[in-house]
């Protein structure tokens, strides 16, 4: 469906309930997602095996954060969502990232995989409203493309380096990025996902989610190929106890660590409010 | 009530906390409307994570409330169209030049 014939909507007035519920579960989903990744970037600005990649992980934080920001904002005002609710009082099950967040980024390989591989796909998502029916994303979704492109730039530029090194970094990176892929293909969910339809016939999403992940597999083939390396990962099959709320088959979330230091628990009385 | 110009020239006073700029220079402020004693300032910033966002529409609505006859600045952050460096005006681009940022 085009979605230049299809009606606008200032708000989620109008929408089918369907469309309304998968709107917020799409839009939790990407900023859970950033709210992650920012996180795992942030932890990565030491560590790095150069001190240029240490400055771009900071920088990739901070634009990760900035999007929460704006997909809070977006939630809180249409969905109402209270941001700080969204970041502190929710249950690690309630999370909707993509699942290779959940625990900590162990390696560079890892770093390049989350850089790449998840960073990309949510970006995919986000490419998919552009235009949307929904015009307050359709006002935002421009800007955060155009950033993103740094981040794609970066976790290519990092995977064509550790690819071409060959021997166990070649290794290493093949598997992040395929266990990378797989997480991705389950934070998309089942073909079957009425919600995820209700999106793109309404045309707030210009293409299903089944859709996204063949790009982004294509995408990441074709790279894998030129560099001479190979990643495959074949999505899952069997989605069942697969909810749009968690996007995981077998459940789960965040480790409580991770979160305990992404909310800064132990900084609860400094809070501004 | 001020004119347009008078809020213009107050919001070229709010200087950007990394470039030796006000953000009219950068080109973020995208319009002014002034009603009775009610001041619309429509605004974008160079990136969505930018950490000075509300230190600068602080800025705003000080250097706008202080003009004679406004007594509300609603200040509205927009991203579209997204902020470019196009935007900079011919004076910004002068003055960033002179420190090596823009060429």
């Amino acid at each position: 469906m085009s979605i230049a014939t299809t009606p606008a909507f200032e708000s989620t007035e109008g929408m089918s309930e369907p469309c309304a519920r998968g709107l917020r579960q799409i839009l939790l989903a990407c900023a859970d997602t950033k709210l992650l990744l920012g996180y795992h970037y942030g932890e990565w600005t030491f560590g790095t095996p150069e001190l240029e990649a240490a400055v771009a992980s900071c920088s990739l934080a901070q634009g990760e954060l900035g999007h929460v920001r704006l997909l809070h904002a977006l939630l809180s005002k249409h969905f109402g969502d209270d941001p700080d609710a969204l970041m502190d009082k929710r249950a690690a099950t309630d999370f909707a990232n993509v699942g290779f967040l959940d625990r900590t980024v162990v390696d560079w390989a890892g770093f390049v995989a989350m850089n790449y591989v998840v960073d990309l796909a949510v970006t995919r998502v986000l490419h998919s409203m552009q235009g949307s029916t929904f015009k307050p994303i359709h006002m935002s979704v421009d800007k955060m493309l155009d950033e993103e492109r740094y981040h794609l730039h970066h976790g290519r530029g990092w995977f064509r380096t550790l690819a071409t090194r060959g021997g166990e970094t070649k290794t290493a990176l093949e598997r992040q990025a395929e266990l990378a892929l797989r997480s991705v293909a389950e934070w998309l969910g089942p073909a079957d996902d009425h919600d995820d339809r209700a999106l793109v016939s309404a045309g707030v999403k210009r293409a299903d989610n089944q859709t996204i992940y063949r790009a982004l597999c294509d995408d990441v083939e074709r790279l894998a190929a030129a560099v001479g390396t190979r990643v495959q990962a074949p999505a899952p099959t069997n989605f069942s106890g697969w909810t749009s709320a968690n996007r995981r088959i077998g459940g789960g979330g965040p480790d409580e660590e991770i979160l305990f230091h992404l909310r800064g628990t132990k900084n609860e009385v400094f809070k501004l409010n | 009530m001020p004119t347009d110009r008078q809020v213009w020239d107050a919001l070229g006073g709010v200087t950007d906390p990394e470039f030796p700029l006000s953000i009219v220079d950068l080109g973020m402020v995208y319009g002014v409307q002034v009603e009775a004693t009610r001041t619309r300032v429509t605004m974008t910033f160079t990136s969505i994570g930018c950490p000075a966002i509300d230190m600068l529409v602080a800025d705003v609505r000080e250097a706008v409330g202080a003009l004679p006859g406004v007594d509300e600045v609603d200040v509205e952050i927009v991203w579209d169209p997204p902020w470019t460096r196009d935007r900079i005006s011919d004076r910004g681009r002068r003055v960033l030049a002179m420190y090596g940022v823009v060429g």
